[in-house]
């Protein structure tokens, strides 16, 4: 008689379920395919102006998109809000391994002192389509990296 | 039995909304993380950089300065095209001819090398040979600040005792002591040939500067220099003369004199062209050049 412990269907019930969520689990923190950007966590606006620098840590070609947005702090999670009145160049544009690209900031909003707007900044891997054998069917998960930074108005 | 079988379940539906929750969730900030949801940017199938994009480029001269502008990428960052006036303004020229133009254009009309760095966003005009207004306008300050100068001062900031005692094969030695305070120096030297002299410089304002000489068997000698902006002037005294000499630049026009009677007029044009009328003592002279080697507009034309 066993008073505890799981039973035999229970423990197979819950290997079948560990198994998958682990490989899940797996193969989302696997590092290769992270797309791996950096940027400056925090930029200041001078005259409404902002220069700084993206990096391509990874080892591939990446793709990236920025754009600057209202944001606000609730409960602890940044909420972003409209887009904000500014020139960002550039918006969208591709960088290899190792480069990096300058990135500005023309504010044409006028901001309250203190203002924190946020920086979306998406990098994406650049994956060829073409796939190697004729008919043949890629299945491809595709990853990215946003970092949402903060840009600061004096 | 009863109290334990509904726990494995119970656990493993926990473990599998905590996997969902985190596969489909928001991606976590200043962080990487990787969920298929980021991947539906919204650019989806765009291009790499869009048809058109508006970028803000800052346009260096090489030792003048910077402008920032709001350039144009055409054609998949084919084609760059740039506001005209402000470049133009940056580099000394008058309103260009049109509103916008081309790196290409750029080049041509300028004349110096334009070099384009998307990743900088940075536009730099190259001008070694000092062809635009601006550059030229430069080199007449650094000219200016050198005449400015009588070049027998110790560099501003350094200060301290000097000493230097020299012997020559013939047993001749010639000794020189001083001492600087940056902004004045006092030298005395002892030569077995020349005898003894001592000189005094100073410098008072950042643009002016004064010295005093004496020495045995030669004449006393005393200057006054000056520089302000784009312009020059010297009273030098060497007993018993007087000479004052000085340079203005007005545009492409630059002029010298002196009350030796020397003076030369010299006009720099487009495209390194050089013209100078000078004159001294009696012979005057008109000279015409061109190429990278502008001809001193402190130097009196004449056949060497």
């Amino acid at each position: 008689m066993r008073s505890g412990g799981l039973g035999l269907g229970a423990r197979r019930w819950l290997l079948s379920a560990l198994v998958p969520a682990g490989i899940a689990l797996g193969a989302l923190i696997t590092p290769t395919d992270v797309s791996w950007g950096q940027v400056q966590p925090i930029v200041e606006l001078k005259d409404g102006y902002a220069k700084t620098t993206l990096w391509n840590r990874s080892t591939e070609l990446l793709r990236v998109s920025v754009e600057l947005r209202h944001g606000e702090v609730v409960d602890g999670n940044v909420q972003l809000g409209a887009p904000v009145d500014a020139i960002v160049s550039p918006r969208l544009f591709q960088f290899g391994p190792g480069e990096t690209q300058t990135l500005r900031i023309l504010v044409r909003e006028r901001l309250a002192p203190g203002a924190v707007l946020r920086l979306v900044t998406l990098f994406e891997p650049v994956v060829p389509e073409t796939p190697t054998k004729p008919n043949e069917v890629v299945t491809r998960l595709d990853f990215a990296t946003r970092y949402i930074t903060k840009v600061v108005a004096p | 039995m009863i109290r334990t079988l509904p726990r494995g379940p119970a656990f493993a539906l926990a473990w599998c909304a905590l996997i969902w929750w985190i596969a489909s969730g928001e991606p976590a900030y200043c962080g990487t993380i990787t969920t298929s949801r980021l991947a539906q940017s919204p650019r989806g199938s765009a291009p790499a950089t869009a048809p058109t994009e508006t970028l803000l480029v800052e346009v260096r001269l090489e030792g003048i300065g910077a402008v920032l502008v709001l350039a144009e990428s055409r054609d998949d960052s084919e084609v760059l095209v740039l506001p005209a006036a402000p470049i133009f303004k940056l580099v000394g020229l008058r309103e260009p001819p049109v509103a916008y133009m081309t790196l290409e254009q750029l080049r041509g009309r300028l004349g110096v090398a334009v070099v384009w760095q998307p990743r900088q966003l940075a536009l730099t005009l190259l001008d070694p040979n000092q062809i635009l207004p601006a550059s030229r306008a430069r080199l007449d300050r650094l000219r200016a600040t050198a005449e400015g100068q009588s070049g027998l001062l110790f560099p501003q900031g350094l200060r301290g005792p000097l000493f230097g005692l020299t012997r020559d094969d013939r047993g001749a030695t010639f000794l020189d002591l001083g001492y600087s305070v940056g902004w004045a120096t006092l030298r005395a030297s002892r030569s077995s040939v020349s005898g003894r002299a001592w000189q005094v410089y100073v410098t008072p304002l950042d643009r002016v500067q004064l010295s005093y000489s004496e020495a045995e068997h030669r004449q006393r000698y005393a200057d006054v220099r000056l520089a302000l902006g784009h312009t020059w002037a010297a009273i030098v005294y060497q007993q018993p003369n007087v000479e004052v000499s000085g340079a203005t630049v007005m545009g492409p026009l630059v002029v010298f004199g002196s009350t030796e009677n020397r003076y030369v007029f010299t006009w720099r044009g487009p495209n390194t062209l050089n013209v100078q009328l000078g004159h001294s003592g009696d012979r005057s002279a008109v000279s015409v050049s061109f190429g990278p080697l502008a001809p001193s507009p402190l130097m009196i034309p004449g056949v060497r």
